[in-house]
């Protein structure tokens, strides 16, 4: 269940180049993102590409994508977040324990559309479940 | 509806301070009062990576890089009082206690880590708690259980992992034998744990029959003999 006092935010600019947004995933811990928010400053349509990488892997596995028609226009979803909300993504970190090593890290991705530009902020909560 | 709601925390079953206890190995009941009580939590504990369809490789002992066991008290002055929860909901967790005696079987044949049996996943015990019943592990210094999982779903599982909560207790042994036989089957309510599986495999430990007999030579088979009725 959704505990409002553990939300973090991170806000970083996306660019054409399929890129780590915010920090890895802690181990033993999954990211539960709960919100995203993009705003497309491309004079023209963008499309927000949103990914993962879990336990280093070298490719991103595409998650969701985020379509802006226009300049400026503002995409946020959900609109509110609630006691009940569910998450609408998970990235699983790297498992560890004294005979375990972790293999990489796991980061969330994102790119924009050729050309593109804009900026994605998250709304998440690192917990092991 | 969520668990929690509805089944009250695994908390309730801790002993305090004063309580008597009966373990039940293979050769007879240790009763015991609890003198001190402490807690201890690993959390989470990484069972790690699991194939979709898949298993672990090899039965997780739950142990460092030393080989000591985080579930055995290292001091036999200590009995160790566990319960624990899983996560992802779907990793169906198989137990052996003692290692390689599956617990929660329905079948005297060996189980297979794909047939359903015996499993404790994360509708039964969630991560966050209230946890079942059947987590309930008493260990004492050496004996340890181990664990493995099985992936039901075809996705991988990136980490499972296990969420443990304990009580620590030091503790005198009963040699009164008819206090033993009114806590054993009197109306005394009085936590009573088989340590292992039925018919009972666990041998009593040989530092514990030595503290026994050292009490009271016959007190593992009285305490038998009053729960078979011929006392």
């Amino acid at each position: 269940m959704l505990n409002r006092d553990q939300l973090k935010t991170v806000t970083m600019a996306v660019t054409a180049a399929d890129a780590t947004i915010g920090s890895n995933v802690p181990v033993n811990m999954r990211r539960f993102i709960y919100r995203t928010k993009f705003i497309n400053t491309l004079n023209g349509d963008n499309l927000l590409t949103l990914g993962k990488r879990e336990n280093g892997a070298g490719a991103t596995t595409v998650v969701d994508y985020i379509q802006a028609a226009v300049q400026y226009q503002m995409e946020v979803d959900p609109e509110e977040l609630h006691d009940d909300s569910a998450p609408l993504y998970v990235v699983e970190g790297p498992a560890q324990n004294p005979l375990i090593t972790p293999v990489g890290a796991s980061v969330v991705r994102a790119q924009c559309s050729a050309l593109g530009t804009g900026f994605l902020t998250l709304w998440y909560i690192d917990a092991p479940a | 509806m969520n668990k929690s709601v509805i089944v009250p925390s695994h908390e309730s079953y801790f002993l305090e301070q004063g309580y008597f206890f009966a373990l039940g190995f293979k050769e007879g009941w240790m009763v015991g009062r609890v003198k001190q009580k402490t807690w201890a939590t690993l959390q989470p504990w990484a069972l790690g990576p699991v194939a979709a369809l898949g298993n672990l490789a090899a039965w997780d002992e739950i142990q460092d890089a030393n080989s000591r066991h985080y579930l055995e008290p290292y001091n036999p002055d200590i009995i160790y009082h566990t319960f624990f929860g899983v996560t992802p909901t779907q990793a169906q967790i198989k137990l052996q206690y003692p290692v390689r005696t599956d617990i929660g079987s329905m079948l005297s044949i060996a189980r297979t880590l794909t047939d359903g049996v015996g499993i404790i996943d994360g509708y039964k015990s969630p991560f966050w708690g209230p946890y079942s019943e059947a987590t309930e592990l008493f260990t004492v210094k050496d004996q340890y259980p181990a664990f493995n999982i099985y992936n039901p779903t075809n996705d991988a599982i990136v980490n499972a992992m296990l969420n443990f909560d304990q009580r620590q207790y030091t503790y005198e042994i009963i040699k009164d034998r008819n206090l033993i036989k009114d806590i054993l089957v009197g109306t005394r309510r009085v936590k009573k744990y088989t340590m292992g599986t039925l018919p009972l495999q666990m041998d009593t430990p040989g530092w514990l029959v030595d503290r026994i007999n050292k009490l009271d030579s016959g007190l593992l088979k009285y305490s038998n003999d009053v729960m078979a009725g011929v006392l």
